[in-house]
This record gives C-alpha cells, sequence and structure tokens, in this order.
C-alpha cells in the first residue's frame, strides 16, 4: 500500500481488539464484507452500499487513531454509513445508481419465499431512517439504546420506528393473503 | 395468518429475510484503496481548512455578535470575544443536526419561512462569519430568495439543495441532512468542505425529546469542584407534534462552568414546585465535577425554563431566576436562539 496511507491508517496498536485487527488495513480487510451486507440492507442496492462503506471508511481512516480507541470502531463506521445514506447527500460516483437485480434464481415460489420477498418489499417503502432502524434492530441485533445512539435519535422514536415497521409487514402478509 | 401473527412471529420473519437479502450483497468488491485515497485528500483539506482558522483568529480578537437585544444588551461581545476560546472549531446543534464550524464565528439569525416567503430578520450583516439559524430575532425582515455573498452557515433556511456560484470566488452549498437543510457559504472551497463533511448527527445532547426535560435526582451534599458543563437548549416553537428538538448547545470548560453554577445556584430559594405554563423552550445543563470531599467525579442536572425564568435543580424543587442571574447564564449562541431571550419585538 502506497506510504501516505500507511502513515495516516495504520501502525496504531490497540489492545482490546481481535490479534491481527490493530490496523486500519487490518481492521477494515475484517470487516468490509459484513459492512457490505449491512449497508446493501440499509440502502437495498449495490452500488448505494458500496458509496455509503467507502465513505465511512474514508472518514474512519483519516480519523483512525481516534476511532480506534473506542471501544467499537464498527459502531462508529456503522453509524457512518447510516448517516451517509440518510443525508442522501454524498459525492456519488454515479448520477443515478442503478438498482442491481441480483440473481434469484435460487428462489422458489415457497411460502418462505413469499414470506422474504414480502419483508423486503416492506423495507423498500419504508423511510431510510426507518429502515436503518429496523436493520439495526433485526439484522444487527442491536438494543434500542444502541440504535438510539446510532441514528442520533431518541429510544421511544427508535421504538415506534420498529413498531410501524412491524405493522407494515403484518399488513403487507394480510393484503397477500387475500389475493 | 394475518391476525394470529404476533410481534415476535413477525421480527423472526424480518430477522430471516435480511439475513436472505444479505447474502444477495457482493462483498468482493475493493473498497479499502479508494477509502485511503480519499482519506489523504480529506486530510489535506482539513489541514488547509485549520490554516485558515488559525488566520482568521489571529485576525480577529473580539467578536461581537448580533445587535438583536437580549440580556447581554446590543453588541455584547459573547464567548467568542470575551471568553477563552481553546478550541480551534466549535460544534452548532439545530433539529437533528450537529456541524463545526471556527470557534470564532458570530451567532445570528438565519432565513425563516414566513407564509409564502423566505425572510431573514435580524443580524449580523455578512461583514462577520457566523452561524444563522432559522430564527426571527428582530422584526425588521429582509426578503431573501437566495443565498448571498458572504461566510455563513444557514442551519434550517429552505435554500433549494445545491451549489451555486455567487461570484467573486463565493460558493454556496445547501445539502440536505436528516431532513435538515444546511447552507454553507464561503470563498474557500477546504472550509466549505470541512465544514459539509462535519456533518452528523448530535453526539453530546439528544437529538430530540418526546417531553420537556425534567431533573429525577440531585446531589445532597451539592458539587464541589465544577469542571465543566454541557448546555442542550430545546425547543418546540416548530414542531407539529410536540416535540422538543434540540436548537443549541455547547460545551463549558470550568471557568466557564462555574459562572454558569453560580448564576444558578445563587442563594435564592424560592420552591414554586412547578413552572410556569410557559414550556416552549427549555434548556438542560449538566454540570460535571467532583463531588463536595473532591475525590468522586459526579455530575448534576438543572433544567431552565427561559420564558418562565425559573430553573430546577431537583424534584419538585422550581426556583425562579434573577435578571442579574439570567444575564450571567444567557451567554453564547442562546440569545439568539431562544425567543425567551431575543425578548419581545415591535
Amino acid at each position: 500500500m502506497c506510504r501516505p496511507a500507511r502513515e495516516l491508517c495504520v501502525d496504531v496498536v490497540v489492545t482490546d481488539r481481535p490479534a491481527g485487527a490493530s490496523t486500519f488495513e487490518d481492521w477494515a480487510t475484517a470487516r468490509v464484507p459484513a459492512l457490505l451486507r449491512f449497508a446493501y440492507l440499509v440502502t437495498g442496492s449495490q452500488h448505494a452500499a458500496e458509496d455509503a462503506v467507502q465513505e465511512a471508511l474514508a472518514s474512519a481512516c483519516a480519523k483512525w487513531d481516534r476511532v480506534s480507541r473506542t471501544d467499537d470502531p464498527e459502531s462508529y463506521v456503522r453509524r457512518m454509513v447510516v448517516n451517509a445514506h440518510i443525508s442522501g447527500w454524498r459525492r456519488t460516483r454515479r448520477e443515478s445508481p442503478v438498482e442491481v437485480v441480483r440473481d434469484t434464481a435460487d428462489a422458489d415460489p415457497s411460502a418462505s419465499v413469499d414470506t422474504s420477498d414480502a419483508v423486503w418489499r416492506v423495507c423498500e417503502a419504508l423511510p431510510r431512517q426507518q429502515r436503518a432502524a429496523v436493520v439495526l434492530r433485526f439484522y444487527e441485533d442491536l438494543d434500542y439504546p444502541e440504535i438510539a445512539r446510532i441514528l442520533g435519535l431518541a429510544e421511544p422514536t427508535v421504538r415506534s420506528h420498529v413498531h410501524r415497521a412491524l405493522a407494515a409487514l403484518r399488513t403487507e402478509l394480510t393484503q397477500e393473503d387475500e389475493r | 395468518m394475518n391476525d394470529a401473527i404476533d410481534d415476535m412471529e413477525l421480527e423472526e420473519q424480518f430477522r430471516a429475510s435480511l439475513q436472505r437479502h444479505a447474502e444477495d450483497a457482493d462483498t468482493s468488491v475493493d473498497l479499502l484503496g479508494p477509502a485511503q485515497a480519499s482519506a489523504r485528500g480529506r486530510r489535506r483539506r482539513t489541514w488547509a481548512a485549520g490554516a485558515v482558522g488559525l488566520a482568521a483568529a489571529a485576525l480577529v480578537t473580539a467578536v461581537v455578535v448580533q445587535n438583536v437585544g437580549g440580556p447581554g444588551g446590543p453588541g455584547k461581545p459573547q464567548f467568542a470575544g470575551d471568553e477563552e476560546v481553546t478550541d480551534q472549531w466549535r460544534s452548532e446543534s439545530w433539529h437533528g443536526v450537529e456541524l463545526d464550524v471556527p470557534a470564532d464565528w458570530a451567532w445570528g439569525s438565519g432565513p425563516v419561512e414566513s407564509g409564502n416567503e423566505t425572510l431573514r430578520c435580524g443580524g449580523p450583516d455578512e461583514a462577520l462569519p457566523y452561524v444563522g439559524r432559522a430564527v426571527m430575532a428582530s422584526d425588521v425582515c429582509a426578503m431573501v430568495d437566495e443565498p448571498v455573498r458572504g461566510t455563513y452557515v444557514w442551519l434550517g433556511a429552505t435554500m433549494p439543495a445545491g451549489t451555486r456560484d455567487l461570484g467573486g470566488g463565493y460558493v454556496s452549498r445547501t445539502v440536505d441532512f436528516h431532513g435538515t437543510r444546511i447552507t454553507v457559504t464561503t470563498d474557500n472551497e477546504a472550509l466549505s468542505d470541512h465544514i459539509i463533511e462535519s456533518l452528523r448527527a448530535p453526539e453530546g445532547c439528544a437529538p430530540s425529546l418526546d417531553a420537556a426535560p425534567t431533573v429525577d435526582s440531585m446531589l445532597t451534599e451539592g458539587m464541589g469542584d465544577v469542571t465543566g458543563a454541557r448546555i442542550c437548549a430545546y425547543s418546540r416553537f416548530e414542531s407539529d407534534d410536540g416535540t422538543y428538538w434540540l436548537v443549541y448547545n455547547a460545551t463549558l470548560d470550568a471557568r466557564q462552568a462555574m459562572r454558569y453554577h453560580d448564576a444558578l445556584y445563587d442563594g435564592t430559594r424560592q420552591n414554586d414546585r412547578e413552572f410556569c405554563d410557559q414550556r416552549d423552550e427549555m434548556v438542560l445543563v449538566r454540570m460535571e465535577g467532583t463531588d463536595f470531599y473532591g475525590d468522586v467525579p459526579v455530575t448534576q442536572d438543572s433544567v431552565v425554563a427561559p420564558l418562565c425564568q425559573q430553573w430546577s435543580g431537583g424534584p419538585g424543587s422550581v426556583t425562579p431566576m434573577s435578571d442579574e442571574a439570567e444575564r450571567t447564564w444567557a451567554v453564547g449562541g442562546l440569545p439568539v436562539t431562544l425567543y425567551a431571550l431575543i425578548g419581545p419585538m415591535g
């Protein structure tokens, strides 16, 4: 890796992180796949997920000496990913990100897939902040205070977001049953 | 199947579906290299902006805040002038957004919506760099169709999102963040970049409250040394559902915090039991320090209701604030943020 990058983002040793994850490069290499999956769920788009994660990593890299001293660097980066998406503003590499249609050849019309698709439809219809709350709650399994901290919201607001998402899914499944 | 589905089952369906869709993400892309390259450029811009801030600090020895009255009186120097500002940057909050501005910028008003018009009511003029909130700080208003040349941040002004070249090297950028509009105008691109890149959710104060803040406990022996304080000011004037939005925050050093502490705990004790009904603006003050014996870190919350000119330091204890105490207490950006301190207009 080029020298300036190493000067900026590596050689910071933090003792309470897993072995092999003591530099930004090590940490990011290990965590990028998980962050991309998280960002994909939050944004619903491969391109938007890549943009959000890259933006968050750039920010974390520039401040790595400070970020790495926190108890949970990943929490910081997750918050950056969510903020980048919610803000709707960032220097995108593309003017109009195109939704990536992933290969769903393994999908079958079973009930479980129907339900899964219903969940995804509900997610796509949710406001960005509400969707982020749902992903943090049901994919990252975070508790409400932690989600409130990441999203910068009051805890009751987060609970309300999640409750409304559940209600939306119930409605979606009801309508599906009636069709 | 529908009515019988309880929340727990729905939660499980969310979990299973999200887990399945997460696997659709392509995780083989290389983001590390581009991120590091971007970080290098970001660091260079930060250094450039820092140099701008230092130069400005050297030139400006005393910044006079807006001429809009308030307890401090017109033109009274505030934190940036009569206090020692040790940080180069300070944070500013408004309706769920926090950002950094050079520590020596003034506070003032920004454009507000009034009927079908966008007005700016109050100073300062564009001769000073400033942070302008969407507050009517004067009954003398001017229509504002678009950003004007100057160096400022407008918080909550409903300018169209996008970038405008104002000529003379001045560029105005308006972005949305968490539903709040931010306009940054300057002739320094690095400074503009630094401010916009600092956008974040508020970190030291809750961005909103569902109800007025209260003090649930108090130190029985009081506080010994005061080492700092955090101020979180909330307003529900612009709220449709009664939510209190964070409109201003400040971190005080030991000397400033002690002044705040002394202004509140000035010996006056008249238990009113509850605040008056005018609770549209509330300020939470969290003092940090040590206990009476000086060896245990403690915090003590107080809540001020500026429109009532009362404060509470514990459950069931509400005390009037004297005019002198309020003058001492209402400093920094508070006098041009809270209508209680802006005072009557017209």
